[in-house]
C-alpha cells in the first residue's frame, strides 16, 4: 500500500486514525495500530507478516534475556544469537540469491559454469529498515543504552508502525520509549496540524516533482549510448527525483508519525547544499548514516585509532552502506566511492591540520559545487542496474561519447524541473518552517493536496522501497 | 517538542553544532509570524472541509463530464478531469445520439490526427468526430462500447483513424503516462496560454540568439485557433490551442514533433497483443451491429515520415500494423486505407499546422481520399 494512493489515502488512513483516536484503552489503541501496521504491510504480501513477527517475537525474547543476563558471557551470547538471525535473514532474503548469481559468473567466466544453485527469492518490503530498527533494540539493551521494552505490544510496534515501515526513517527504540509513556488520549491538534503539513509537503514533492520529473526523464533511460548530453539529462534527473522522492516519502512517514501522536527523526536536511562529502552525509538519509556510524563507525574504532584504521572503517562502512542499499554490485560500487570520498575528504583535513597541506581550503560556493559534482557522478552508479550502463552514463558524463543530443537537456529546464532547482537552493525543509497554524495555509494545503490526488497516474512505488 | 531540540534527531547536539562531523552552512529560520496565529483546531478544521469541499466538487464535474466512467479511469470519480477531453467528447456523444433517437449517425474514431475530419451531414447520416488526444486502440474500444450501450443508437458508419501508436507495445504507456500526468493536465487547463508561452519562448530565444530576421518574423506571427470544430457540434467543447502559422513557428514546431516522436520510439517492432485485440473487437463489435467500418492510417508529415523511415524499429512497427490491420479488415468486411504517405493525399508541408496535425483545409483532401476508398 503506497502513501500516495487512493486506498491508503480514502479507506486506510482514516480507519487508522479513528480507530488510534476514538477508543480510550491505551492498550487496545496500541493493538489497534499493530494490527493495522500489519494491514498495511500485508497490502504487499501478507506471507511476510509472519517473518516480521518473528524478527520481533526474536529480538524481544534476546532483548530481554540479555538485560536479565546474569553473566557478560550470558548476554553476549544473546546478543550474538540475536545479530546472526537478523544477519541470516537480511543475508538470505536480500543477498542469497545475489551471491549465488555472482558465483555462477564467476565460474562462467572461468569456463566452470553454474556451480551455485539459482535462488528466486522475493524481497521481503522494508526488510533491511525493520532489520536495522531491530538490531539497534537489541544492541542498545546490550550496551545499556535502552531498557528492554515495557510489553511486547510496545516492542512490536516499535517495529511495525506503518509510516516507517517500509522504507524509513529508522528509529531507534529509545526514540518511542518515552513517547509511549506520554500517549495522548485526545488528539493533540498542534501535532495533528504539523502532520498534515508535513504529509501535504511530501506529497508535493514525490506527487508534483520526483514523479513528474521521472516520468518526462523516463524515455531518456533507454538510450543505448548516451552522449554528454544525455548522460548528464538522466544522472541530473535522477539527482532531482531521488531527493524529492525519497524526502518526500520521508516527509510523509513523519507527518503520519505526527497524526497519531509519535514523533519521529528528521531524514533529509538539504543534501545538496553540503559542501564536503561529510556533510552530504549528515544531510542524506540522516537516521541511516547515523545508524552506520553508531552501529558500525565507532564499534570499529571510528576515528580515534589512527589516520590508517580510520580511512579502512569508513571505506568497510561505506561498502556495507552500499550493500545495504541493494543486492548488486553497482550499489557496493556506489558505497565504495563514497568511502573513497570520504576517505578522501578526511586525509586532507587530517594533512591540513597537520600542516603537511598547505592549499587553503575551497571557498563555499566552489565547494558546494563539488560536492554536488562528486555526488551526481555517484548517482550514475546507483541508478544504473549494472556496470555497462554505468560506464556509459560516467564516460557519456565526461564527454567520451561526443555531445550527443543537446535536446535531451530540455528534461532539466523543464518547468517542474527548475522549480526542483529552485526548491533545493531557496527553500529550508519543512523541519525549519514556521509551522503556524493559519486558515489561509489550510485552505492553500488543501487545495495542493487535491491537486496531488488529481495528479496520482497510477502505481508509483517510492525509489527506497525496493531497498 | 522532541526531545528538547526542535523535533529533529535525537543527536546530543543539534547538526551543524561544533564538534559534529560536517560543517553546515547558517540554518534559514522562517520568519517569525507577522500576525497572531490561528488555533490549530481552527486551521484543522478549514483543512478538513476546504478538501473535502474540493474533492466533492472535483467528483461533481467528474459526474458531469464523465458520465459513463468508461473511459481511461475506469469509473473513479476522483481521477482527474483534466486528464483528457475524452470525459467532454462522451458527453457531448450521448446528447448527440439521444437528439437524433434511431436517426442514423456517423462517428469518426481515433486521435487528434483524426479531429480535424468534418463529414458534416452526409447521404443523411450525421457525423460526430470522437477523436481525443492520444488515442489508443483501448480508447477507441471503450467509445465503441459506449455508443453501443446508449438506448436507441442506430450507428451507420464509423471511420477509424489508426495512429502508429496506438497499437504499441506496452511500454510506450511510460511515455504516454508521462504526457498524461506531466504535460497533459496542464495543457488541458492552460493550453492557449502554454501555446502563447511556448511562442514567447522562441522568440526570446531568437532575440538572444540575436537570429533578428526569426525574432521579428515570429513577433508578428498570427496565431490560429487548432481543432477549433473538431467535434462537428460542440466546438466550445474541445481542446483548443493557439498555433503560430508563420514558416518559422512551423519549421520548430514539425522540429519539436520529430525530436517528440523519435525520442518516444516503440522499443519494438511488435504491437501489444491487448491492443490488437481492443482493436479487432471494436471492429467485430462495430460490424456485428451492421456499421460500415473504414480504417485508415492518418498522413504524416513528409519531414517526420523521412526520420521515421530512418528508424527500422518504427518502420517494422508501421509494416506490421499495417498488416494487422489489413487483416482485420479483409476478415470483417471493413474498408482499410493507408494514408501515411502525404503523397496518397496530395498533402504537402504547408497542409500540416505543426509537422504532426494536418490543417482543415487538408482534411478535405484526406475526407475525399477515404469517401474514394468507399
Amino acid at each position: 500500500m503506497l502513501f500516495n494512493s487512493y486506498v491508503f489515502l480514502f479507506l486506510f488512513l482514516p480507519i487508522v486514525l479513528l480507530a488510534w483516536w476514538v477508543p480510550r484503552n491505551i492498550q487496545l489503541r496500541l493493538a489497534l495500530l499493530v494490527l493495522a501496521s500489519y494491514v498495511f504491510y500485508a497490502g504487499w504480501d501478507y506471507r511476510f507478516c509472519a517473518l516480521m513477527l518473528l524478527t520481533t517475537v526474536m529480538d524481544y525474547i534476546a532483548a530481554g534475556r540479555i538485560a536479565r543476563g546474569s553473566t557478560p558471557r550470558e548476554r553476549k551470547g544473546w546478543l550474538v544469537a540475536a545479530l546472526v538471525f537478523n544477519l541470516g535473514l537480511l543475508a538470505y532474503f536480500k543477498y542469497a540469491g545475489f551471491f549465488a548469481r555472482s558465483v555462477n559468473d564467476v565460474a562462467d567466466a572461468m569456463g566452470l559454469g553454474s556451480i551455485a544453485p539459482t535462488l528466486s527469492i522475493i524481497l521481503p518490503l522494508g526488510i533491511s529498515f525493520y532489520t536495522f530498527e531491530s538490531l539497534s533494540y537489541t544492541i542498545d539493551v546490550y550496551r545499556g543504552i535502552a531498557k528492554p521494552a515495557k510489553s511486547f505490544l510496545h516492542y512490536m510496534l516499535f517495529i511495525s508502525i506503518f509510516p516507517k515501515l517500509i522504507a524509513g526513517p529508522i528509529i531507534r527504540y529509545t526514540d518511542v520509549e518515552d513517547q509511549y509513556a506520554e500517549l495522548r488520549e485526545r488528539v493533540d491538534v498542534e501535532l495533528m496540524w504539523r502532520g498534515v503539513v508535513f504529509f501535504v509537503v511530501g506529497m508535493v514533492k514525490k506527487v508534483l516533482v520526483a514523479d513528474q520529473i521521472a516520468a518526462h526523464a523516463a524515455p531518456l533511460m533507454g538510450v543505448a549510448h548516451p552522449g554528454l548530453a544525455e548522460s548528464w539529462a538522466i544522472v541530473g534527473s535522477y539527482t532531482l527525483q531521488i531527493y524529492f522522492d525519497f524526502s518526500g516519502y520521508s516527509d510523509m512517514a513523519v507527518g503520519l508519525g505526527y497524526m497519531l501522536g509519535f514523533r519521529f527523526p528528521q531524514n533529509f536536511n538539504r543534501p545538496y547544499i553540503a559542501r564536503n562529502i561529510s556533510e552530504f552525509w549528515d544531510r542524506w538519509h540522516i537516521t541511516f548514516s547515523r545508524w552506520l556510524r553508531d552501529y558500525l563507525f565507532i564499534p570499529l574504532g571510528g576515528s580515534r585509532a589512527g589516520a590508517l584504521r580510520t580511512l579502512r572503517n569508513l571505506f568497510l562502512v561505506m561498502f556495507l552502506g552500499g550493500l545495504w542499499h541493494g543486492a548488486n554490485w553497482t550499489f557496493v560500487a556506489w558505497g565504495v566511492y563514497h568511502g573513497t570520498l570520504l576517505g578522501v575528504y578526511h586525509s586532507s583535513r587530517m594533512l591540513r591540520k597537520r600542516g603537511v597541506l598547505r592549499a587553503p581550503e575551497l571557498p563555499g560556493r566552489a565547494a558546494l559545487i563539488l560536492t554536488l559534482l562528486a555526488v551526481v557522478f555517484g548517482w550514475a552508479l546507483f541508478l544504473s542496474p549494472d556496470f555497462t550502463t554505468a560506464w556509459g552514463l560516467v564516460s557519456g558524463m565526461v564527454g567520451a561519447r561526443g555531445v550527443g543530443d543537446a535536446s535531451t537537456l530540455r528534461v532539466l529546464l523543464h518547468p517542474i524541473a527548475i522549480v526542483a532547482f529552485a526548491w533545493l537552493a531557496f527553500v529550508p525543509e519543512v523541519w525549519d518552517w514556521q509551522l503556524v497554524p493559519r486558515r489561509r495555509v489550510a485552505l492553500g494545503a488543501a487545495a495542493v493536496l487535491v491537486l496531488c490526488i488529481m495528479m496520482l497516474g497510477g502505481y508509483s512505488p517510492f525509489i527506497y522501497y525496493q531497498f | 517538542m522532541h526531545r528538547g531540540d526542535n523535533n529533529r534527531w535525537t543527536s546530543s547536539q543539534p547538526p551543524g553544532a561544533p564538534g559534529t562531523r560536517g560543517e553546515y552552512s547558517p540554518r534559514v529560520h522562517a520568519p517569525p509570524p507577522s500576525s497572531p496565529p490561528d488555533s490549530a483546531a481552527s486551521a484543522l478544521r478549514t483543512f478538513l472541509i476546504a478538501f473535502v469541499g474540493l474533492l466533492a466538487a472535483n467528483a461533481a464535474v467528474n459526474a458531469v463530464l464523465n458520465p459513463s466512467g468508461e473511459l481511461r479511469d475506469g469509473g473513479l470519480l476522483i481521477e482527474s478531469v483534466l486528464s483528457s477531453e475524452s470525459h467532454q467528447k462522451v458527453a457531448d456523444l450521448r446528447d448527440f445520439i439521444s437528439a437524433r433517437a434511431g436517426a442514423p449517425v456517423g462517428v469518426v474514431l481515433g486521435s487528434s490526427r483524426v479531429m480535424e475530419l468534418s463529414f458534416g451531414d452526409s447521404a443523411g447520416v450525421a457525423y460526430y468526430n470522437c477523436g481525443i488526444s492520444g488515442a489508443r486502440a483501448e480508447d477507441i474500444l471503450a467509445f465503441t462500447r459506449f455508443i453501443f450501450a446508449q438506448p436507441g443508437v442506430h450507428l451507420a458508419e464509423a471511420v477509424i483513424g489508426v495512429d502508429p501508436f496506438a497499437l504499441a507495445v506496452p511500454d510506450d504507456s511510460v511515455e504516454y503516462g508521462a504526457r498524461l500526468r506531466g504535460v497533459h493536465p496542464l495543457e488541458r487547463v492552460m493550453g492557449d496560454r502554454i501555446g502563447l508561452a511556448q511562442r514567447w519562448h522562441w522568440r526570446a530565444a531568437a532575440l538572444f540568439g540575436r537570429d533578428w530576421t526569426t525574432a521579428l518574423r515570429e513577433i508578428g506571427d498570427p496565431p490560429v485557433k487548432q481543432w477549433f470544430d473538431s467535434s462537428g457540434i460542440y466546438p466550445e467543447a474541445n481542446y483548443v490551442r493557439r498555433v503560430g502559422t508563420s514558416d518559422s513557428s512551423r519549421a520548430r514546431y514539425l522540429a519539436n514533433h520529430i525530436e517528440m516522436v523519435t525520442t518516444h520510439l516503440p522499443p519494438s517492432p511488435e504491437s501489444d497483443p491487448r491492443r490488437v485485440e481492443d482493436i479487432s473487437e471494436t471492429v467485430q463489435l462495430l460490424r456485428e451491429h451492421g456499421t460500415r467500418v473504414t480504417i485508415f492510417l492518418p498522413p504524416t508529415h513528409p519531414s517526420l515520415l523521412a526520420a521515421l523511415r530512418g528508424d527500422t524499429i518504427f518502420r517494422a512497427q508501421i509494416d506490421h500494423d499495417r498488416r494487422t490491420l489489413q487483416e482485420l479488415a479483409g476478415r470483417t468486411g471493413a474498408i482499410f486505407v493507408d494514408l501515411t504517405d502525404p503523397a496518397a493525399t496530395g498533402l504537402t508541408p504547408g497542409d500540416f499546422w505543426d509537422g504532426y496535425h494536418y490543417t482543415s483545409a487538408a482534411s478535405v483532401r484526406v475526407i475525399h481520399a477515404l469517401r474514394e476508398a468507399r
